[in-house]
């Protein structure tokens, strides 16, 4: 196969297997490389696709080994993460017994920012505080946003109570608003 | 009066759901009361809003600028192979 033919599957999948990756991926940044590194590694092999399958089916199979490399490695990250403390599913106190807010989670007002939605370094923070949720958070984000379920559906696939579905939805929107004011709000303000 | 103000963690799950589903009149009546004397929660509901547009926005894609970016940087990593 010559190159240019490569790259036209390039030009023919690369957005099937980013909706591919994002089913199975919250994050987009690290979605997109997954992506990259299917076709790298397609390119790699190329002398060995013989044509049996369609290029799309061989191309998901590769994809699919990185993403579950991904979550492999993923873990063990994530273990780090929760033996230096952070973020687990039931602990920071966002508010108190009674339910008011802790001060130290105040949400304080968000100077007012023009097109964030196309700004890449809002972007990659918005990727990163997406990327510190619990497992659960973000299966919660990932239905709801992302994909746009309703609830209902959402809280079939979890096998999670709807009960349980909106706590998850408010703590995922607390962890995120709280990540995004220390470490883009505030880093603006300097 | 304690017993009509819901807490503000209450009040945020409310929050929540009203952007996804109408609430109930108790529901909104509860929100509405608690939103009038809690003004940490009315900065909170806005915020609140604009993560969900965020949110959205980051999955709506394939947006044809995002992705030739990233056909882009595919074919050039390739160039290196």
């Amino acid at each position: 196969m010559s190159e240019i033919q490569f790259k036209q599957w390039v030009d023919d999948y690369t957005e099937y297997l980013l909706a591919w990756a994002l089913m199975k991926i919250s994050d987009r940044g690290t979605a997109e490389d997954l992506v990259q590194d299917t076709f790298l590694a397609a390119y790699r092999s190329k002398d060995k696709f013989k044509g049996e399958a369609s290029p799309k089916t061989w191309l998901v199979s590769i994809l699919k080994n990185k993403i579950a490399d991904h979550y492999r490695s993923a873990q063990r990250k994530k273990v780090q993460y929760e033996s230096s403390g952070q973020m687990t599913e039931n602990e920071a106190a966002f508010f108190d017994k009674k339910g008011h807010w802790s001060p130290a989670f105040y949400p304080t007002e968000w100077e007012k920012q023009d097109k964030l939605e196309e700004n890449e370094g809002f972007q990659k923070v918005l990727s990163f505080c997406i990327s510190g949720l619990s497992t659960k958070m973000a299966a919660v984000i990932r239905l709801k946003f992302f994909e746009q379920q309703d609830g209902e559906d959402i809280c079939k696939e979890l096998e999670i109570s709807s009960s349980n579905y909106w706590q998850l939805a408010h703590r995922a929107k607390l962890h995120l608003r709280a990540c995004l004011e220390k470490n883009w709000f505030k880093v603006q303000k300097g | 009066m304690d017993k009509a103000m819901i807490s503000c963690e209450c009040a945020g799950q409310l929050i929540e759901k009203k952007q996804e589903m109408k609430l109930s009149l108790a529901d909104r009546v509860k929100l509405k009361f608690h939103l009038m004397m809690c003004s940490i929660c009315r900065t909170y509901e806005k915020q609140s809003m604009l993560l969900g547009e965020w949110l959205k926005q980051q999955s709506e894609f394939p947006s044809s600028k995002a992705l030739d970016k990233l056909k882009r940087k595919i074919k050039e990593k390739l160039d290196d192979e």
